[in-house]
């Protein structure tokens, strides 16, 4: 090994452990912004506190795009440590290329009642749990032009004519979100 | 006297209702038992304990420090039924980017990381308020009325299962919505780099920012050529590893000043082609998407002697302009990712007003 390849590695070495030292729970402001697998940069659009995947309930965060170009649309979630549980980069709650006035939905699973086009697969990081029980997310795009709204829903019930089932409806509210400048 | 009597009355009353209940606003702000003094982040109309109901207030620190969070809930006539003070409804130092819920009460289908004791005289929120109070106003919450005692069961193997109510709150943020986090970092240096090459000579640069409402009409172009040889190699390689990114800096209060830039990343794929060409003289970036930064096209020309032609077109609003006039001297500066620079002053502008800067370089 070279005196040069034993620098490179002690460099990469070094490199790696102020990651390691560095904030583990970093959070939605915090963590670096994406790349889209398209290679087009990310800019933070919405924050959400009280993202939930835990008991049967899901979050869709549902967006439509106002821009005059199409626009690439992720949803990043965190858990309750502040870890980044999904990766745009690899396509995990992102939506490339939505076209102008354009909806799409992404939520962290599908749900019987609403409909979802990309669901996130939850990565190993963090409290390495397949739920988010107290979690944040955010919305990244490639332009600021977006309008969004999300919902925390009941995973398993559907709205059914009650003349014809005795089966409730789910539980769905609100989630509010916050639009960054 | 009659009249006078009854204006006293009114004004007794008024006194001592407003002395009963000061609410979510009139009432002081609390100390943390850590001795950190609270702020108020956000207002909650709704808060509701009662009839199997309780109120969960989820927040995610957005913070670049530890905070401390509380949860201070009022009754209908606005008494104060918990105090932070003392913990109850309180959670110290919540490291950046964490999430807690605080809640009036334990539910069977959300997570609660501490529940408030309602302290005397107050029993019951048939129909509150809250506030939540930190050490930093930097949270993002939600609030949420939640049905205690149902959870979300499988219609498959609970038929009679009823799911929970939940219902969001509408919280109101006191400051700013809440404030936002820093603005992301821009492509460009605090200051110009130095070292890099200049034009051939006098007007042999240009460059013209249109500033319009809205801000889709945005312009921006600039124009080089240069006065040394640039070969192709210098350029680097786009497609791989080299980006390129033009800054703006003026003289804004008398100081050299960082008005703009916008990046053009290496390789990566603009609609269905690649971002970058490559031609004979050198490379072509086309971005008909204009992202990141408003970037529709840069033309990259190397010449053997003195001509090499740098040529930048942006448009739109994702052009990242910080508005109009300049303070001359203006610098604008074309940098490649880890290689040399190109640049050009400006100290004359033929247009500097709100809507347009126009200049050729000195």
């Amino acid at each position: 090994m070279t005196g040069r390849m034993v620098a490179r590695v002690g460099l990469g070495f070094f490199l790696w452990t102020l990651a390691q030292a560095g904030p583990v729970a970093a959070g939605p402001t915090d963590t670096p912004l994406p790349t889209f697998s398209d290679s087009k940069a990310a800019v933070n659009v919405y924050i959400a506190a009280g993202v939930i995947k835990n008991n049967n309930l899901e979050t869709d965060v549902i967006c439509t795009n106002i821009d005059t170009v199409p626009v690439d649309i992720g949803l990043e979630v965190f858990d309750e440590t502040g870890a980044l549980r999904n990766s745009i980069a690899a396509g995990s709650g992102a939506m490339l290329n939505v076209g102008v006035g354009k909806t799409v939905t992404v939520g962290t699973a599908g749900t019987a009642e609403l409909h979802e086009d990309q669901v996130i697969t939850l990565n190993a990081a963090g409290n390495a749990t397949t739920v988010l029980r107290n979690g944040s997310g955010r919305v990244v795009a490639t332009s600021k032009n977006l309008i969004c709204t999300a919902a925390v829903v009941d995973k398993v019930h559907t709205v059914l004519d009650p003349a014809t089932s005795s089966l409730p409806p789910p539980s769905l509210a609100q989630l509010q979100l916050v639009k960054l400048p | 006297m009659r009249l006078l009597t009854a204006i006293l009355g009114l004004g007794a009353t008024l006194g001592l209702v407003t002395t009963a209940g000061a609410g979510i606003t009139d009432t002081p702000l609390p100390t943390f038992s850590d001795g950190h003094a609270a702020q108020v982040v956000a207002l909650v109309p709704g808060v509701i304990k009662s009839d199997a109901i309780e109120t969960d207030v989820i927040c995610t620190n957005l913070a670049p420090a530890a905070v401390d969070i509380g949860l201070e809930v009022f009754d209908v006539a606005g008494v104060r039924a918990n105090r932070v003070s003392t913990g109850n409804g309180a959670l110290l130092a919540v490291a950046p980017g964490r999430t807690v819920t605080i809640a009036t009460g334990g539910t069977a289908v959300l997570h609660e990381d501490a529940t408030i004791a309602l302290e005397a005289p107050v029993t019951e929120i048939a129909n509150g308020s809250a506030r939540v109070v930190a050490t930093d106003v930097r949270l993002a919450c939600n609030a949420f009325t939640v049905d205690s005692v149902h959870t979300v069961e499988s219609p498959n193997k609970c038929s009679t299962c009823k799911p929970p109510t939940l219902a969001n709150l509408g919280l109101s943020y006191v400051a700013a919505s809440p404030p936002p986090p820093p603005p992301p970092p821009s492509p460009c240096p605090a200051t110009p780099r130095s070292g890099c090459r200049k034009p051939a000579g006098p007007g042999r640069a240009m460059v013209l920012v249109k500033d319009r409402t809205p801000d889709e009409l945005d312009t921006l172009l600039w124009k080089w050529t240069g006065a040394t040889p640039t070969a192709k190699t210098d350029f680097g390689d786009p497609f791989t590893t080299t980006g390129y990114t033009l800054c703006v800096y003026d003289h804004t209060g008398g100081t050299l000043t960082r008005r703009f830039g916008a990046a053009m990343p290496f390789g990566g794929t603009c609609g269905t082609r690649p971002c970058w060409k490559n031609t004979t003289t050198g490379y072509v970036y086309v971005d008909s998407a204009r992202t990141p930064d408003g970037v529709a096209a840069l033309t990259l020309h190397a010449a053997g002697s003195a001509g090499a032609k740098l040529i930048l077109q942006g448009k739109g609003a994702h052009l990242p302009l910080s508005g109009l006039p300049l303070t001359t001297p203006v610098t604008v500066q074309l940098s490649s990712d880890n290689g040399p620079c190109w640049s050009a002053d400006y100290s004359s502008p033929t247009l500097n007003n709100t809507g347009n800067f126009k200049a050729k370089s000195d």
